[in-house]
């Protein structure tokens, strides 16, 4: 659980709601598209917006770590993506420009 | 899938190493941990003093897709102009001749992983697929990274609900400690400052917004002062005054709104998303400071000395909420990273101008008088930005039909240099006969030589108002444009049904 993140969306609760209530909550934010206040948490953050009076809905939790490796181009697969992109270009020499440099 | 630090690298290089009359590389300030950056220019052709468009991408350690999509875009860029064969990504598609006229007439300037520490701490074996900032070992404390994108000096260290001065706090948004301590933001104000730039974007991720500025303050464009230079920085405190909302002039508020609705455009057309304008404080519903899109907009207003640089962000990719972590990351890039370069190319389209590279590039002048007429007579109404929005649609076009002959190429700079002196002299200069009769016969010559229709009916609406121009002044004539509703044309400043 310690190495963990939780996607959360974070309320005034208790806290009495002012327009800059948000201001300082010291998480890490994370867009929204329909503003509201979402942020990755630890169990450290969460432990310490709750004991602040605020309401944390939570709605997945992500494992903390690396990238997934599968997710990571290998260099093979790039080589080839290179090679068929680069042997084209060299194929062909840049046409004639309007103005010449 | 992602490409790591030493693949983008090799893409870079083997871009310029197979078109090294098109494609320049130039090395940057090394990152905190010593790793090189690059710029990448594109341009092909003559001529100095060019407009220039600056794309940055991965600021933002974990969002992984933009610097892998502006290496694609290079790649595309590069290809569409040597093959002539134009672009397309999905159904947005920019024909050979406007792939040709933007590549020869912009410097297009691309900083594809502003942070490549970041990105090698997200995919290294032991790292944290959620790191933001940059690797900063900030001194006397056992946490690390600084947010090289709230280090801009622009209200730097005035905090809110995604700017702070805690290097230990949760938010990984720590502003630094001083403004620009981090090379990878110090190369930002180094391009701005060794290039022209006339155009800025910096592409972060996700949300599917177009962010304009401010990002400390709300933005208004009734009361110039007092302006961020009146404001306390420095404090770790917020805003001061709290009230404070910032000025932008409407002129640079239509500009922006041009701007940004090409770049949605262009991405509705890939495949139908639709990104949504907001500025960079709606974003957070707070004061968001040190960006680089806030420091690269404002340079002008704190030093007038400086060249004005209109400067935006996207937000690329869709909300999947409660996925945040496949909303910086998703299994499938490639429908985004479509969306996002067509995004860019619509900049591009629409940073290109006809009138500053006949009178800035070739002639070696300024359009200033003419910028500053449109700016201030059209740019004010509904009307004008319609005449203004009509005539951006078909430039790019017209630009290469003009540089492909001479001797229209020779017509076209007399006519500008005429432009510059009336409208240099708005209010008194007065149009005569002749300059009426030269016009329509560049327009109409144009015409002629437009491939689309739709192109010839744009111009026929402009013949049709400049015929009226004779005896009048130019802001005369413009006011008159000003009162009349521009035709509403399928395909150039109307979507084809």
């Amino acid at each position: 659980m310690l190495n963990m993140r939780f996607v959360a969306t974070i309320y005034p609760g208790r806290k009495a709601e002012t327009k800059n209530w948000a201001d300082d909550l010291n998480v890490d934010r994370v867009p929204d598209h329909e503003g509201e206040v979402r942020a990755l948490l630890s169990v450290d953050d969460l432990v310490r917006l709750l004991e602040q009076g605020l309401e944390v809905r939570l709605s997945r939790v992500h494992a903390a770590g690396p990238l997934d490796p599968a997710l990571i181009v290998t260099d093979e697969s790039f080589q080839r993506w290179l090679d068929e992109k680069v042997n084209r270009l060299k194929a062909t020499p840049p046409p004639k420009p309007f103005i010449e440099p | 899938m992602y490409r790591t630090i030493a693949q983008l690298e090799a893409a870079i290089d083997a871009l310029v190493n197979s078109q090294p009359t098109l494609c320049t590389r130039f090395p940057l300030n090394n990152s905190v941990e010593g790793r090189p950056i690059f710029a990448l220019r594109l341009r092909a052709g003559g001529g100095t003093d060019r407009r220039g468009i600056l794309i940055v991408g991965g600021m933002h350690a974990r969002e992984l897709m933009n610097p892998d999509a502006i290496i694609e875009l290079a790649y595309d860029l590069v290809q569409a102009y040597v093959t002539n064969t134009g672009l397309s990504y999905g159904g947005a598609l920019w024909h050979a001749d406007a792939v040709k006229t933007m590549m020869e007439t912009l410097d297009i300037w691309m900083l594809p992983c502003a942070n490549p520490d970041g990105r090698h701490e997200v995919m290294r074996n032991g790292g944290q697929w959620d790191w933001r900032m940059n690797r900063r070992n900030n001194p006397n404390t056992p946490c690390d990274g600084v947010d090289v994108n709230r280090n801009c000096d622009f209200m730097f260290r005035v905090t809110g609900p995604a700017t702070n001065c805690d290097p230990c706090s949760s938010l990984q948004a720590f502003a630094g400690s001083l403004p620009f301590s981090e090379p990878e933001s110090r190369n930002i104000q180094l391009l701005c400052d060794t290039h022209r730039i006339d155009l800025f974007v910096d592409v972060h991720s996700y949300s599917e917004f177009v962010l304009l500025p401010w990002g400390h303050a709300p933005t208004q464009t009734i009361q110039p002062l007092p302006n961020f230079t009146d404001l306390p920085t420095g404090t770790c405190l917020p805003l001061q005054p709290s009230s404070h909302q910032e000025f932008m002039p409407g002129e640079d508020q239509s500009q922006y709104q041009i701007y940004a609705n090409r770049v949605v455009e262009a991405i509705t057309a890939v495949r139908g998303r639709t990104y949504v304008k907001k500025t960079i404080h709606q974003l957070y519903n707070g004061t968001t400071s040190g960006t680089t899109t806030d420091y690269v907009y404002s340079r002008h207003i704190a030093n007038a000395a400086l060249r004005k640089t209109f400067a935006l962000s996207f937000e690329t990719g869709p909300d999947l909420y409660p996925d945040v972590r496949g909303s910086f990351q998703p299994n499938d890039p490639e429908p985004i990273k479509d969306d996002t370069k067509a995004g860019l190319v619509g900049l591009m389209y629409e940073d290109t101008c006809a009138l500053s590279f006949l009178g800035e590039t070739l002639q070696g002048g300024t359009v200033e008088p003419i910028r500053a007429a449109r700016d201030e007579l059209l740019l004010a109404t509904e009307n004008g930005r319609g005449w203004v929005d009509l005539v951006s649609n078909i430039q790019v076009e017209l630009l290469g039909v003009v540089l492909s002959d001479k001797a229209l190429t020779e017509r076209a700079l007399t006519l500008v240099t005429r432009l510059q002196e009336l409208a240099a002299n708005k209010e008194r200069a007065t149009v005569t006969a002749d300059d009426v009769r030269d016009g329509v016969e560049f327009l109409e010559a144009l015409r002629s030589r437009s491939t689309r229709p739709e192109v010839g009916d744009a111009l026929s609406a402009v013949i049709e108002h400049l015929t009226k121009a004779d005896g009048q002044t130019v802001e005369a004539v413009l006011k008159d444009l000003t009162q009349s509703t521009p035709p509403r044309i399928s395909g150039v400043n109307q979507n084809p049904p």
